[in-house]
């Protein structure tokens, strides 16, 4: 047999590809043939080198540029219900200015900044009313204030929060409450409801949940807002808010294990145009018992 | 995604649900991704290859013959689309080190570990790009993803006997590019 053919049988060998007795001939081969048992050794070689190239993840915009292209019949949600989160969007940027700019000037007549607010930047003279005109950049920082303080082993809890960006007027920041967790429950499921500011649930929103593990797995919110998903089990969870428009997403991480309280987490957009807030009402981050349920 | 899950998902995507395609996104997109930064040696360009894929997968749903057989069949896709993108792409002798690439490779690097790994790594990062793209996706398939000949078979759609050769041919031409490459003195 010639050395390509004991080559051919070598690279089968390498991949465990042979019929037992081919196995032993290529054996008994390499125990004689040094320049066979050389391309074995190169081969095994090349390929702890392969199985060892790096790995990345894709960009996190990828699955919109995937989804703007699909033939999907989207009639299913009337117009206006997609317009929803826009129009939820808008009116509470709206309402936030509104607040803003109330406690602006609040702040100037009671000459003193909520705590929650950060002092502007600006020459304000003594004994000045109000702030000077020359309006500085906004920048928002409000502390963290859970509507609903959030107890462990109880559902509920709205967080509305805003971080300072420059530049930005409204960065979205998203909120994950986080419930006991009954390590036992065979098929633990994360559920929760996306709502705006106003109470109104929040359909067709995409949201990516990840683990540390590199578990994946994705929700839509339903015409109640709500979402579901079967989860491995208790651990860290990260909740990426995928927004219908503009098609940016932002992520957090709770940085706590689930099961162990509340978390708020915020990101400021690097570019492109400012984020609606959107706020969500992760009433029921639980595990729930689905025995039977088909689930 | 259990394999009853994602035969479900493949149902309810084939009907033309969105959320159901979604699920499936979000479960292969790492594998796909990842095939494709090497295959075409450019994490950019990977990503125009796994969007294209994904794509035609959602269009040639309805075609499936077998919905518990989504990984292969998706990989499939992605050897076709990406054989694709190559032969559009104009010739090149060899890529540039795409720095993210460059970066991962040096972020994979243990210095507890033999600096020859990393340097080997490299090395075949670069004679990958050198080789003939059927066979840099045979090698990927097998070393890089870890697939049997069988399941090379369902992604290339040929027989075992041409998974086996081709595998060989790949190696050979690897090697030879290695070995070219070291003379060069890149090594």
């Amino acid at each position: 047999m010639k050395h390509e053919s004991w080559r051919l049988l070598v690279s089968a060998y390498r991949d465990g590809e042979l019929a037992p007795e081919d196995r032993a001939r290529v054996e008994a081969h390499l125990a004689q043939c040094p320049e066979c048992a050389q391309v074995l050794a190169d081969y095994r070689r090349m390929g702890e080198a392969l199985k060892r190239l790096p790995r990345g993840e894709p960009s996190r915009d990828l699955w919109y540029r995937v989804r703007a292209a699909l033939p999907v019949r989207r009639s299913a949600r009337p117009f206006w219900v997609r317009l929803v989160p826009v129009a939820s969007a808008a009116m509470l940027l709206l309402v936030a200015l509104t607040v803003f700019l109330y406690q602006y000037q609040g702040l100037g007549r009671a000459g003193r900044a909520p705590q929650e607010l950060a002092a502007p930047e600006g020459p304000a003279g003594p004994g000045l009313a109000l702030p000077s005109q020359e309006t500085p950049t906004p920048m928002l920082r409000y502390a963290p204030q859970p509507a609903v303080v959030p107890t462990v082993g109880q559902a509920g809890g709205v967080y509305a929060a805003k971080a300072g960006c420059p530049g930005e007027v409204l960065p979205l920041e998203l909120v994950a409450l986080a419930k006991r967790i009954d390590e036992t429950i065979p098929s633990p499921r994360l559920e929760g409801t996306l709502y705006d500011a106003s109470g109104r649930p929040i359909p067709g929103v995409t949201l990516v949940i990840t683990d540390t593990a590199g578990w994946i797995g994705s929700a839509v919110t339903a015409s109640d807002g709500r979402f579901g998903l079967l989860v491995p089990g208790p651990g860290n969870y990260r909740v990426t808010l995928a927004l219908v428009t503009p098609p940016q997403a932002v992520t957090g991480d709770s940085g706590l294990p689930l099961g162990e309280g509340a978390a708020v987490w915020s990101a400021c957009p690097a570019a492109g145009p400012t984020l609606p807030l959107i706020l969500l009402q992760a009433h029921e981050v639980a595990i729930l018992t689905l025995r039977g349920s088909g689930l | 995604m259990t394999e009853a899950e994602e035969r479900a998902w493949v149902e309810a995507a084939r009907r033309g649900d969105e959320d159901a395609f979604s699920q499936i996104f979000f479960r292969y997109q790492g594998a796909l991704y990842n095939l494709a930064q090497h295959l075409v040696g450019n994490p950019d360009e990977a990503e125009d290859v796994v969007q294209q894929a994904f794509i035609k997968a959602f269009r040639a749903l309805r075609t499936m013959r077998d919905p518990g057989s989504l990984g292969p069949w998706l990989r499939r896709i992605l050897f076709t689309t990406g054989l694709d993108h190559l032969r559009r792409r104009k010739r090149r002798a060899e890529l540039p080190l795409d720095d993210r690439l460059r970066h991962r490779l040096s972020s994979a690097y243990d210095p507890e570990r033999e600096t020859v790994l990393h340097e080997r790594q490299e090395l075949v990062h670069r004679a990958l790009q050198r080789m003939s793209p059927r066979y840099r996706a045979y090698i990927l398939l097998r070393e890089f993803e870890g697939l049997s000949y069988d399941e090379i078979g369902q992604v290339t759609g040929e027989p075992l006997t041409t998974v086996r050769v081709a595998l060989f041919r790949a190696r050979e031409q690897l090697r030879g590019i290695l070995r070219q490459m070291a003379g060069e003195g890149e090594a």
